[in-house]
């Protein structure tokens, strides 16, 4: 479905390829050389049996393979992805418990928290922290993935922190993760809100149980019954939110990652787009797909851990 | 526990299903605890680290040369595609590839037309126009140590003919290229051809060293030559780490020398976002910044630590109309809306940053255009059109179009929608992207009704902007004529003017034209843009070159500290 709607979309690759001066001979041998000559089917079927052995095609914009590109944005965006979804996940978790579990002042203060976050439009907050935290204040690096004027950790994972811990080589590990915490923050503030509300609405109601009665009745302590008792059943709906949009964010933040010059996926696929760059679209569009089926069955299996019900 | 509560608790847990049997030997408690160790020691051991405040400096990365190299830190907003001067087009190509590699001749200066020799120190063109012999430079090598020569100038021309991609067609019009000696090359055209001088500032000579020892198959090094840079200018390549930043270190064997204080390092910083760029010039982790938005000006004149360079560029800001198809066909109709057009209001929206049009290219390429005609704004002059068209109460609808994410681009349209609804005319704005504005372009039967346009040259000479937007082979799909402007005598004027061999001839060839296009506006003429640059007070020497705006020579400057 993406080859056909990338394909058929108004708009001509090989012009812009070739350049808008380029002359007609040029335009004609530039679509020539992508393949754009052949028919649809044709060329669908020749995309298909190249995936087969590995190719995803050269780029019409970088005249680099589509792969090599990808290796180059994926780790970025999975970095940063893994970042935010983990600052989500520390704090929406127990800001969920703790608006579930307590009355009064706790749960609206909670509730705000998780509703401003959710509510403040990324651009906004990013340019806000930069200003503050990044110009006014210096305690963090304004943009990029690792300092300007030294070379990144050589390539393992691609993901620079990892990288650097790989190597033993600490100090690159904090430049990086100083590099990482602003993006990383704004990013998070996406997951936050609703995670924080579902962790909230699934505690609220297992503890609703007759078990958690019970539990209260033979005077167990309520640490012992949140934690213990109520949170592994509560989690699943959580789980299954998490997974979805830490999906959702592997396909690219873009916003985010133009304040904060960060090199990923949401750039690239900008760029792909406005370049009529089919190859590195359907790159793209594969390998995001791909990503968000392997987090499907990473939450299906966490189920199984969580609930003993369920058995594959 | 006493019965009842085994009992209570046992009924609990059935609740909740039995005690779960293990999925493997790991209990799956066991398995939640540890995953959650995991993650917290994950996350722990690099915020620890992150507590450091100084640079890093492990064994695995490199720091730069200790004492004494001037390093210079630029945003630019384009990155390249790719670096081969044959293929890449793009503007961040060619940002770097002005730093990396030289042309045999270059244009310098306020004056566009003013070529100066680079790599050739000389050229001679015969009586007839057909054949261009150039003088090439002694003493010049290439960075991996090849000597610069004629054969080289030929390898460079024939690969960039061969492989027929991005600036090749400003070379076609060569059917030979002849290596007199090894100082000597000749470039033989079918036909005189008068801007082809102008189309060699693009044409980049590469080490044929360097390309023959890396090339696969038949591709001419183009695959190597993606990201690999070989030239004779005075900055190598040395790394690009696509997305963030692409380095480049000095020549030290660069033919004119290494005197003063140029920069002899510059990491190039791909920042796509003004503010961000700013924030970093004001904080001092950027020297240079092109990535201005016209709304930071104000603020970056008031700081003392900045500089802003301004200057007007030869692009030209046009609101282009369909002078072919439906109800701008009409040059009455087109001179309406453009009589309507409160440039001063515009002018007011750009904070004063632009000046005012005067022609379909600058007049001062071709010493002035006496007798053109300008469409100030009036808006009896525009009723009376109007009336003259058969449209008295106006009553009619125009779909314009910007360029998606051009903000001035969006405000130029929406104060022409204004003008127009003062003549009862409904201006419908909305924007494409760029590809689709393009693709659209290609015919006239998908064309665009009105649509806001840049006019640069590509190639320094007046033929850049008639031939590419005013010549009627152009429309469609090559050139950029997508208002398909037609005009036989126009026509006629441009091709004399590319065969014409004395300047004074051909400006008053393109004076005529200019004069004609203006009669039947075509578009509204707008406005020159102005190109702004921030440096803080570490960088001088920052010169303007009209063709190169985004396009920093970086050996030009001068940087303190």
């Amino acid at each position: 479905m993406t080859f056909a709607i990338s394909h058929t979309i108004p708009g001509d690759p090989a012009r812009l390829a070739a350049g808008l001066e380029a002359n007609a001979e040029q335009v004609e041998a530039m679509r020539h050389r992508l393949g754009l000559d052949r028919p649809l089917p044709e060329q669908y079927l020749n995309y298909i049996t190249s995936l087969a052995t590995g190719d995803f095609g050269e780029s019409i914009h970088s005249k680099r393979p589509v792969l090599d590109d990808l290796v180059s944005y994926l780790p970025a965006t999975l970095e940063l992805t893994l970042f935010a979804a983990s600052l989500a996940a520390l704090i929406a978790i127990p800001l969920g418990i703790l608006s579930a579990t307590q009355r009064g002042i706790l749960d609206y203060a909670a509730r705000t928290v998780a509703l401003v976050g959710s509510a403040t439009p990324v651009f906004w907050s990013g340019l806000v922290l930069l200003l503050i935290v990044y110009k006014e204040l210096g305690w963090l690096p304004g943009g990029g993935r690792f300092p300007s004027d030294l070379s990144p950790p050589d390539t393992i994972t691609g993901l620079y922190v990892v990288d650097s811990l790989l190597h033993l080589d600490v100090a690159s590990a904090g430049a990086a993760m100083r590099h990482l915490i602003l993006p990383g923050f704004v990013l998070s503030q996406v997951m936050l809100g609703p995670l924080a509300r579902m962790t909230r609405s699934s505690m609220l109601e297992v503890l609703r149980e007759d078990y958690i009665r019970t539990a209260r009745a033979k005077g167990l302590r309520s640490p012992t019954i949140v934690y213990r008792h109520a949170m592994k059943n509560a989690f699943i709906p959580v789980v299954t939110l998490f997974g979805l949009q830490f999906g959702h964010l592997l396909s690219g933040a873009i916003l985010t990652e133009a304040i904060f010059s960060w090199p990923g996926v949401g750039s690239y696929a900008l760029q792909s787009v406005y370049t009529l760059d089919f190859p590195a679209i359907m790159g793209i569009t594969l390998v995001v797909s791909l990503m968000y089926v392997l987090i499907n069955m990473l939450v299906d299996v966490a189920y199984a851990f969580l609930d003993p019900r369920i058995r594959y | 526990m006493d019965r009842r509560a085994e009992q209570v608790l046992g009924s609990a847990k059935e609740s909740t299903g039995a005690r779960p049997r293990s999925l493997t030997p790991v209990k799956r408690r066991n398995f939640l605890i540890g995953v959650a160790a995991l993650g917290v020691g994950a996350a722990a051991a690099p915020l620890l680290a992150a507590c450091q405040t100084g640079p890093a400096t492990g064994a695995k990365t490199k720091a730069p040369a200790a004492g004494g190299v001037r390093a210079l830190n630029a945003a630019i907003v384009f990155e390249p595609g790719t670096v081969d001067p044959a293929t890449g087009t793009d503007n961040g190509a060619r940002c770097i590839n002005r730093n990396v590699y030289e042309p045999l001749v270059d244009s310098f200066g306020a004056d566009p037309a003013d070529l100066k020799p680079v790599l050739a120190t000389s050229w001679k063109i015969s009586p007839d126009g057909k054949t261009y012999t150039f003088s090439l430079r002694e003493g010049v090598t290439f960075h991996d140590g090849t000597r610069f020569d004629a054969d080289a100038v030929k390898f460079s021309f024939d690969r960039i003919l061969k492989m027929n991609q991005g600036f090749a067609w400003m070379l076609q019009p060569a059917i030979r290229i002849d290596v007199v000696d090894s100082r000597t090359i000749s470039l033989v055209l079918d036909q005189p051809f008068a801007p082809f001088l102008s189309m060699l500032t693009f044409q980049y000579i590469v080490s044929p060293t360097a390309v023959k020892a890396n090339a696969v198959g038949d591709d001419l090094g183009g695959k190597w030559m993606q990201s690999h840079a070989i030239g004779t200018g005075p900055y190598k390549l040395e790394s690009w780490s696509p997305g963030q930043k692409l380095t480049l270190v000095k020549n030290d064997g660069y033919w004119k020398g290494w005197d003063g204080k140029r920069p002899e390092r510059v990491t190039a910083l791909f920042i796509k976002e003004s503010t961000t760029a700013r924030l970093m010039l004001e904080k001092g982790e950027l020297d240079i910044n092109d990535t201005v938005a016209v709304d930071d000006l104000a603020a970056y004149d008031k700081n003392p630590n900045l500089t802003v360079y301004r200057a007007t560029t030869p692009q030209i800001n046009f609101v282009m109309m369909n002078n072919l198809k439906g109800i701008t066909k009409d040059k009455r109709i087109r001179q309406a809306i453009a009589y309507a057009f409160d440039y001063d209001a515009y002018n007011k929206l750009m904070k004063g940053e632009i000046v005012e049009a005067d022609g379909p290219f600058p007049q001062d390429l071709v010493g002035g255009v006496p007798g053109i005609k300008q469409y100030k704004r009036d808006l009896a002059k525009a009723k009376d059109l109007l009336k003259q068209a058969g449209y008295p109460e106006g009553g009619f609808t125009i779909e314009a179009t910007y360029i998606t994410g051009l903000t001035e681009e969006q405000k130029l349209l929406e104060l022409v929608q204004a003008n127009a609804a003062e003549l009862n005319i409904k201006v419908q704005v909305n924007n494409l992207t760029f590809p689709l504005i393009i693709g659209a372009s290609q015919k006239l039967e998908t064309a665009l009704p009105m649509y806001a346009w840049y006019l640069g040259p590509t190639y320094p000479d007046p033929d850049a902007y008639l031939y590419q937007a005013f010549y009627s082979k152009s429309q469609g799909t090559t050139g950029r004529n997508f208002m398909y402007y037609q005009n036989p005598t126009v026509d006629d004027l441009i091709v004399k003017g590319r065969a014409a061999q004395t300047r004074d001839e051909r400006n008053q060839l393109y004076r005529t034209a200019a004069i004609a296009i203006m009669e039947d506006c075509p578009g509204i003429v707008v406005n020159r843009k102005k190109y702004q640059i921030v440096t803080n007070n570490r960088v001088k020497g920052y010169v303007f070159h009209p063709m190169y705006q985004n396009f920093v020579r970086f050996y030009d400057l001068q940087v303190e500290g």
